[in-house]
């Protein structure tokens, strides 16, 4: 083959790849995207449904495993291999506890915040692997035919991000009522201390001040209602904002692939992958912030 | 107007004008993001992991949109 | 200027390698799936020997192009 120039290369390598999507298009077509928000389940053995995000879950939890067994096989005190680079995520994380939390709290909040991080983290990038959403069983007769995915990513099932939330809102509530003491936890909420003392001011006979303070004290009531509300509904965002990121992506491949075979889905993946990682930094940095709001003392009046 | 396409209107308003706060308020981290690097540019791995952080909270709220453009959509 | 187009060629070669593995695996899955009638047991059979062998070798050839600075220390 003679010396071809720089642009020639260029030219050669764009014709072959818009021939392979010309080939692509014409004899692998893409069928419509068909979303359905709820898992579907796929064999029900003794009247437990078994769906296809759980099998993904199951699968997400045996990687891990195996990946922490190998990694920690024969260990040495210089790490190199798989070790090196599981001790080195271990490491990040670690640091990232302990510059929000501080370094006392740090250590006993990192178990259940990393895996909280680990297991949003494999999931989510697991869920990008071939043959996810598109290898499956058909359902429906003739033209109605529905692919009912084997493999679905877990985190598209709104179970999983409502486990997660419903885990870090338990353990958010333990860490503030251990180190607070019960009653001094829910008096952040009940705000009452004001209110009634307040209104023993009025009973004893200093009126303007008693008013002052039950009008403060509504208010410090108030502030403490809001609050605990917004404990409450902090688990409706945090299942939402996981749900939503990574269902809106799979669907946003699904039309890109359908739109443009090949080609258009490509940044697309790049983005989901990014998406991934930020919504497991979120989802453990959220947690990790709400703990530490939690645990700080409150100031005294 | 039969309810098929209300559904459809229904969803392009409903992510259409969900989208404009967060974006405006994403804008907004992003300008603050941008002035504190400016004055400060030693301390760049706290200020972009605290935008990051604030920007996945801004755009929880898109994704609340979406979620309901898509259930307009394909489940209703 | 020669290298950098041959770096550039190895590792579109290597993205050209991890697809083409998979979706032959793949391939041979769905068409012993066709012939025997199994449902999806061999497209998945299929699946998994094509990602892990797309997967393999992605590691030993980046292993070869890589890590030729980090064999010399000493343990």
């Amino acid at each position: 083959m003679a010396r071809l120039s720089r642009w020639q290369k260029i030219g050669l390598i764009t014709l072959v790849a818009l021939l392979l999507l010309v080939l692509g298009c014409l004899y692998f077509p893409v069928p419509k995207p068909h979303v359905e928000l709820a898992p579907e389940k796929l064999w029900t053995p003794g009247g437990f449904p078994i769906t296809n995000t759980m099998i993904t879950a199951w699968l997400t939890i045996v990687v891990l495993g195996l990946l922490c067994y190998f990694a920690t096989r024969r260990m040495k005190l210089v790490p190199t291999g798989l070790q090196n680079v599981v001790e080195y995520a271990v490491e990040m994380l670690i640091n990232f506890t302990e510059n929000v939390a501080g370094k006392e709290h740090g250590r006993k909040f990192f178990p259940v915040v990393a895996t909280i991080f680990i297991f949003v983290i494999a999931n989510a990038w697991l869920s990008l692997l071939p043959g996810f959403m598109s290898i499956g069983f058909w359902h429906g007769e003739g033209e109605e035919q529905v692919l009912v995915p084997l493999f679905r990513g877990a985190n598209t099932d709104v179970n999983v991000p409502l486990a997660l939330a419903l885990i870090s809102f338990v353990f958010v509530e333990y860490w503030g009522i251990r180190s607070h003491g019960f009653l001094r936890y829910v008096r952040k909420f009940a705000n009452v201390g004001r209110l009634f003392s307040g209104v023993r001011q009025v009973m004893r006979g200093h009126i303007r001040s008693g008013m002052g303070s039950i009008f403060n004290g509504i208010i410090d009531a108030f502030v403490g209602l809001v609050e605990f509300i917004s404990e409450v509904v902090r688990i409706v965002s945090f299942t939402f904002r996981l749900f939503g990121n990574m269902t809106a992506g799979e669907i946003l491949i699904f039309s890109m692939l359908f739109l443009i075979p090949w080609v258009a889905a490509l940044p697309f993946y790049g983005l989901e992958v990014f998406i991934g990682f930020v919504q497991a930094l979120i989802f453990c940095g959220l947690t990790l912030v709400f703990l530490v709001i939690a645990v700080t003392p409150h100031e005294e009046h | 107007m039969d309810p098929e396409s209300m559904k459809w209107i229904g969803a392009a308003i409903a992510i259409g004008a969900g989208a404009l706060g967060p974006g405006i308020g994403i804008g907004l981290l992003g300008y603050g993001a941008m002035t504190a690097l400016g004055r400060n540019p030693e301390a760049r791995g706290p200020i972009m992991t605290n935008m990051i952080l604030a920007i996945a909270f801004a755009e929880a709220i898109a994704i609340y949109a979406l979620i309901v453009a898509i259930l307009l959509i394909f489940v209703a | 200027m020669v290298n950098r187009w041959a770096a550039a060629l190895r590792f579109t070669g290597i993205g050209f390698y991890i697809g083409g593995c998979i979706a032959g695996g793949v391939y041979l899955g769905v068409w012993l799936d066709d012939k025997y009638q199994k449902s999806p047991l061999f497209t998945l059979i299929g699946l998994g020997l094509g990602l892990f062998i797309a997967f393999y070798g992605t590691y030993r050839m980046l292993k070869s192009a890589l890590g030729q600075g980090n064999d010399k220390d000493d343990h």
